[in-house]
């Protein structure tokens, strides 16, 4: 043994102090692991290497061993060495005569080690199997315990769902049970669209789907049923095809909310309490509109006898049938004769828009002048097993006269009139203006100017036709009320009627002023007399009524006036103010006759009238207040709200207040799943469990639910004070002749 | 603070050093006593260090002002006087020294008698400890950079069916830059008013929040734009009470049946009197047992009477005086429907208005009118109106009008009570047009308007009621009640404890109460039963508006010292017992060392 052999085995003993170290601060890294990786698996690998760390840094010093201390470790060691290892660190130039005697004795001793033990004095191999041991049963702890607990699944929805799950029971604290949730959303075949498959346990779904649940959850759970309240019957009861995961199906019709409810295999309930809603969207009728003819009346051309007709349809899921429906009036007065046909459209597709045509060939129906065409469109969807069906508007196609023409109204009587006395009615020429209008930008300008013209020229008639009731036809100024004739205007002008005196030269045509001739005494007294004589005054109507008319005939006019010109949207004011006219008029004017050949009996009325006495009179007024089909629920509504807001002392249970928030919520609930799901669920939570913001959430929509308060007569706060009041009874008090 | 940590840090370390030399060059019996020095020695040059650090003396010099700087204070002139922020304004002026309050101010300095304020003002308690002292402005306030809330006006009590309105005035408005103000209600929506902004920089606002669909305590949310700080107001809306309503008619008529009819069926308590023919009359109702006398009994029973002008021209003089009496100090409404025959004068009731015929009406008595309501709607269809012109005079209040914009409905006030005159002749042809809305409307703002008001349950009345309340500024409520002075004080029940607070006294009939939590509050009689709740805002909402009221105060403040006179104190100095303290450790360290280092050397 040398200071060189010393070294090397003190190496040997750093190494296997180092690897025995390490070994260990490995083992309890990984039993403290163990205890955290159940809950949280990147927890567990910090505390891992945590302590790990943390032991191995206590123990850096161990690692560094000097051969000094190899010498004192084998003297320990060793009794034979007698306490003289340390000689073997010195030169044997510089030991003296008895160190030189104790180290060949030293010498001699190790020989006799070594040759008994070759490994004496090196490390114990033994410690270092132990060690390992010990850190393989850590590890075995650690990999056990990450497999029996493993961490959450990464579904978000079922974290939410299992972090939201304890509230309601207190036995939901413990980790959830669900693991997983899918549903298979298979459409009506009709639709076209092949199977989908959501996520979780919300969604969308049309009408009439099959909804395939599948649910995964611990094998705790022996049985599980979708149900519409935690205490309500369960909707659909689910098979368990094996431990833990259950299936189950549904054909949906409508919205669907409801909540899991299972049992488990030691036999209590499991309610987690969140609501889950399918929304069920159903098929939408088809909607068609008629591309042309644009006009609801159209005169068809003798000259051309093709006549197309287009028609816009568009669905969902596509247009099954378009077909035509047409009436075919050939005739007149009560020789009128109608024939039905049912004309089936061609599809047409441009530009990817599609269209159903079809060109009618009017010399197949040998229409003649005045003759008619009704028609509609009708269009049906591919829903089974009925499909819905949508109509249009009827539209009319005219074959014109040939002895008049519609745009040329100025008919002498002598003449015979073969168009027959058809008037679009005031509403009918609003609705063709609004028509028109829409149709501008795709209408060409003739064209546009053509129909505004058209309609114009029916806007004329109507009101020739309404001007006959005035006696006479009636042509008002520009604008305006009609000026009453023999006056003059505000600027001293006489307006058109008035009389210009003789001599005056004609009024504006010279430029001299013409004078006014004196109101002559019938004049005056036209106010006061009956002129049975004049056919303007030959009518049944009053001043008033006359009155009111001359401002129909004037918006009439107005009206006209801008859609001869083109103007259509300018002329819309005026027809509907000469529609309000018309049915004022219509209302506040009422003739009575009396009844002829009717005598009633005598009422004596010393003995029946006027006593006001009511017993014989049968109540027929309501004596109680209307009754409000949704009051019950608004006031339980409103009970509830009250008790929620801030402030308010919080409602007494009552178990038919809960019932019909519960059904208002429910309703409102199925229609619109998206915006009433959190309230349902804040609402099913016990109210001495609700968080603030699921009482926000209440509160919001009850008070959304809630109809404002009808207008009814209330009384206001108090503005004054009492004091006031009191000072006023005090002057009363005061007595005679106190200041 | 980082200095005084680096001060007493190097105070422990220098103790640390020279403890670890005396522990290594000593024997045991001597190491007690000096490293007992050591540290003392330590921790006195670690006070020294700290109370080097403390301001110089805080007290003002003889005859120099105190500044006060608030919020907002734009560049101060220099001058001579001690600074003191109170806490409003930005921090980081070394120049400045920090005080809770003026109240601070004035026991440091007690000879002090002027303050000058800078910035927006102070609060309500600087105010009163700057009671009596001579206060004045100085420098300019530094203009808003941001939009903020200047007034907040919005009811904090409102009847059921009653809208909540909002109203107020923005400043801090860039030039033709206008804001939106938005209102959000309890269920979610929200409203939004445009805020034009004029010369000044401010703007003025109203937004509708709706009307509340419940009685209770509940808040809306004020901010200006879409992403400002949001604001809750507090409204309770109370339950509707109807009105008891009495017909008094010299004949029957489809309008007073139809509405009487239309009445019963909303719920007001309807009684009855018409005149059937010369002598016989027909009652309905139970409060009207003799139909041919007006009471003052009966009229005290009601809320509004509602007569025709006929009947109101039958009235007898006794008559005409209880009524006048019942309207002028009971509170009562009346409606009178203006007939075709004008009213005649009665010296015990004159009637505020008179009734011009309309020359152009000719044979018709009634003429067909679009109404326009006070509120602002506009009824859509027409409705008969008397052909006449009313001549109201200047005290009236128009409630309806038609489109030409004459008086159709106005109101007089009387007394307590209002007396109001109707031209709509007609108005059941609304339901017999299926107008029923506009029917309900009309008859609703007509007869809630006029109505006795109801009594508050609670004689107190909280001032300024419209403006918002704040944490640690005081709320002041008036005793309204009969009595000369109140029976008994209420309490208030806080959001931050169980036990209820009794008012304090400000005056003989007025009360205060300091909040010091922002949330609902709640005010009730000392016997329970009675209750009234109010909202209060945080400490920091609405700075706009905080700054508002301050600058009114201090304005207030200031006109009233000016008034005064204010007398010099002498001045008071106060010594630092920080420092002595410190000298005296050193010193007895140093003394202790020493005498124990001669002992040493002489044994």
């Amino acid at each position: 043994m040398n200071p060189v052999k010393l070294s090397q085995l003190a190496s040997r003993w750093e190494r296997f102090r180092l690897a025995h170290d390490l070994i260990g601060a490995l083992a309890r890294g990984l039993v403290a692991g163990a205890l955290v990786v159940g809950w949280s698996a990147s927890g567990g690998v910090a505390a891992l290497a945590g302590v790990t760390l943390i032991v191995a840094w206590t123990r850096r010093r161990r690692w560094r061993i000097s051969p000094a201390a190899i010498a004192a470790h084998l003297d320990r060691t060793f009794v034979t060495l007698e306490e003289s290892a340390s000689l073997w660190l010195r030169a044997p130039a510089g030991l003296t005569l008895v160190e030189q005697l104790q180290r060949q004795r030293l010498d001699a001793a190790w020989r006799a080690l070594v040759a008994a033990d070759p490994n004496a004095g090196s490390p114990p191999k033994g410690r270092l199997r132990s060690s390992l041991g010990w850190m393989v049963l850590a590890l075995g702890l650690f990999v056990a315990a990450e497999r029996w607990m493993p961490p959450a699944a990464e579904d978000n929805r079922l974290a939410s769902a299992a972090a939201s799950l304890p509230r309601g029971d207190p036995t939901e604290r413990a980790p959830t049970l669900l693991q997983s949730a899918r549903i298979e959303i298979e459409p009506p075949a009709y639709m076209q669209r092949g199977p989908r498959e959501i996520a979780g346990l919300d969604g969308e779904a049309e009408v009439g789907a099959v909804l395939r649940w599948t649910i995964q959850t611990t094998e705790d759970v022996a049985a599980l049923a979708l149900t519409a309240g935690a205490e309500a019957e369960p909707a659909i009861q689910l098979e368990a095809v094996m431990p833990g995961r259950f299936h189950g199906q549904l054909r949906i019709d409508q919205t669907l909310i409801y909540q899991l409810v299972g049992l488990r295999t030691d036999g209590s309930r499991w309610t987690p309490p969140d609501l889950h809603a399918v929304k069920a969207v159903p098929d939408q009728v088809p909607r068609l509109a008629f591309s042309s003819p644009i006009l609801s009346r159209t005169a068809l051309d003798p000259a051309n006898p093709q006549f197309e007709i287009r028609v816009m349809a568009t669905d969902d899921f596509g247009i099954g049938e378009v077909h035509l429906v047409a009436t075919v009036a050939k005739g007149s007065g009560e020789g009128v004769k109608f024939r039905d046909l049912v004309l089936p459209l061609s599809e047409q597709t441009e530009a990817g828009v599609s269209s159903w045509t079809r060109t009618l060939d009017t010399s197949e129906f040998a229409l003649e002048p005045g003759d008619e065409i009704y028609f509609h469109a009708v269009a049906s969807d591919q829903r089974a097993p009925q499909p819905q069906t949508a109509r249009t508007e009827t539209r009319f196609a005219v074959m014109p006269g040939v002895e008049s023409s519609v745009t040329d109204p100025g008919v002498s009587v002598a003449r015979v009139n073969l168009i027959p006395e058809y008037f679009r009615s005031q509403r009918q020429l609003i609705m063709d203006t609004q028509r028109l209008v829409a149709a501008r930008p795709i209408l060409p300008p003739d064209v546009f100017a053509r129909h505004s013209d058209a309609i114009g020229v029916d806007q004329k008639l109507l009101r020739l036709r309404y001007g006959q009731f005035l006696g006479e036809e009636f042509e008002p100024e520009v604008s305006g009320a009609p000026a009453e004739p023999g006056t003059v205007d505000e600027h001293g002008h006489p307006t058109a009627g008035a009389v210009a005196l003789p001599g005056s030269g004609g009024g504006t045509d010279t430029g001299e002023k013409p004078r006014l001739r004196p109101e002559a005494v019938d004049r005056l007294q036209e106010a006061f007399m009956h002129n049975h004589d004049k056919p303007e005054a030959a009518t049944f109507y009053g001043e008033t009524v006359k009155a009111s008319l001359r401002q129909v005939l004037a918006a009439m006019w107005e009206a006209e006036g801008f859609l001869r010109t083109a103007r259509p949207a300018e002329a819309l004011p005026a027809e509907n103010r000469a529609l309000e006219l018309l049915k004022a008029l219509q209302q506040a004017d009422r003739v009575y006759v009396k009844r002829m050949g009717f005598e009633p009996p005598v009422i004596r009325l010393d003995e029946r009238r006027l006593r006001g006495e009511l017993d014989a009179i049968p109540a027929t007024a309501a004596t109680v207040p209307v009754a409000n089909e949704g009051q019950p629920a608004d006031e339980a509504l409103r009970s509830l709200l009250a008790g929620l807001s801030r402030g308010g002392l919080p409602a007494e249970a009552d178990p038919a207040r809960d019932a019909l928030v519960e059904s208002r919520l429910l309703t409102a609930a199925q229609a619109d799943p998206d915006r009433w799901l959190g309230a349902m669920g804040a609402w099913r939570t016990p109210p001495d469990l609700r968080t603030p913001e699921e009482r926000r959430v209440l509160s919001q929509a009850l008070w959304s639910l809630l109809p404002e308060p009808p207008a009814r007569p209330r009384r206001r706060g108090e503005d004054r004070a009492a004091l006031s009041a009191a000072f006023a009874d005090s002057l009363w008090q005061l007595p005679e002749g106190a200041p | 603070m980082s200095v005084s940590l680096g001060i007493c840090l190097l105070a422990a370390a220098f103790t640390a050093v020279v403890c670890k030399w005396e522990w290594q060059g000593l024997p045991a019996d001597r190491r007690r006593f000096r490293i007992g020095a050591v540290v003392a020695l330590g921790a006195a040059l670690a006070l020294l260090g700290l109370a080097s650090l403390a301001p110089a003396s805080s007290s003002v010099a003889k005859g120099r002002p105190a500044i006060l700087v608030t919020e907002g204070a734009g560049p101060i002139p220099a001058t001579g006087g001690a600074f003191f922020d109170l806490g409003t304004a930005p921090s980081g002026d070394d120049a400045l020294t920090l005080v809770p309050d003026a109240a601070f101010v004035r026991r440091l300095s007690p000879h002090v008698s002027e303050f000058r304020i800078a910035g927006s003002g102070v609060t309500a308690a600087d105010a009163v400890a700057l009671s009596g002292q001579r206060v004045r402005r100085m420098g300019e306030i530094r203009p808003s950079s941001v939009p903020l809330f200047e007034t907040v006006t919005s009811p904090r009590d409102v009847v059921l069916g009653d809208a909540v309105k909002v109203q107020g005035r923005v400043f801090g408005l860039a030039p033709a830059t206008p804001v939106t103000v938005a209102l959000e209600a309890p269920d979610g929506t929200v409203r939004t008013a445009e805020v034009q902004p004029e010369p000044d920089g401010r703007g003025l606002f109203a937004v509708a929040g709706g009307v509340p669909v419940a009685p209770g305590s509940f808040e809306w949310r004020l901010r200006i734009g879409s992403r400002g700080d949001a604001v809750t107001l507090g409204v309770t809306v109370s339950p509707a009470k109807h009105p008891r309503i009495l017909f008094w008619e010299s004949a029957p008529s489809t309008e007073s049946a139809r509405l009487r009819r239309w009445l019963g069926e909303m719920g007001p308590a309807v009684s009855g009197r018409v005149q059937v023919s010369a002598d016989r009359v027909r009652t309905t109702g139970s409060d009207v047992t003799d139909g041919r006398t007006l009471a003052a009994e009966l009229l005290a029973a009601q809320d509004v009477l509602v007569c025709d002008s006929v009947a109101f021209a039958q009235f007898t003089p006794a008559e005409l005086t209880v009524l006048r009496r019942a309207v002028r100090d009971d509170g009562l409404g009346l409606l009178v429907m203006a007939g075709a025959l004008p009213l005649a004068e009665r010296t015990e009731f004159p009637l505020p208005w008179m009734l011009v015929t309309d020359p152009t009406a000719g044979e018709e008595s009634t003429r067909r009118s679009r109404l326009r309501l006070f509120d602002g709607t506009r009824l859509e269809e027409p409705v008969g109106v008397l052909s006449a012109t009313l001549a109201e005079g200047a005290f009236g209040r128009r409630l309806a009008t038609d489109t030409l914009d004459r008086a159709v409905v106005t109101r007089f006030a009387e007394g307590r009570g209002s007396v109001t005159v109707s031209l709509v002749q007609d108005s059941w042809r609304w339901l017999q047009q299926g107008q029923e809305q506009a029917y309900a409307r009309f008859w609703t703002l007509l007869l809630s308007s006029l109505g006795r008001p109801v009594p508050a349950e609670l004689p107190w009345r909280m001032l300024e009621a419209d403006s918002p309340s704040f944490v640690d500024q005081p709320v002041r409520l008036a005793y309204v009640g009969a009595d000369d002075r109140p029976p008994s004080w209420p309490v208030v029940f806080s959001p931050e404890s169980v036990k209820p607070v009794t008012l304090a006294s400000g005056g003989p009939r007025e009360a205060l109460f300091w909040p010091r939590s922002p949330g609902w509050h709640h005010l009730e009689s000392a016997s329970g039963g009675q209750r009234q709740s109010f909202y209060v805002q945080p400490a920091q909402a609405l700075s706009g508006v905080r700054g508002a009221m301050r600058n009114r105060l201090t304005d207030r403040l200031v006109v009233d010292s000016a008034l005064g006179s204010f007398p010099e104190a002498a001045e008071v100095s106060r010594p630092d017992r920080l420092a002595y303290v410190s000298w005296l450790v050193l010193l007895g360290a140093l003394a202790g060392l020493w005498i124990e280092e001669r002992w040493r050397r002489r044994v």
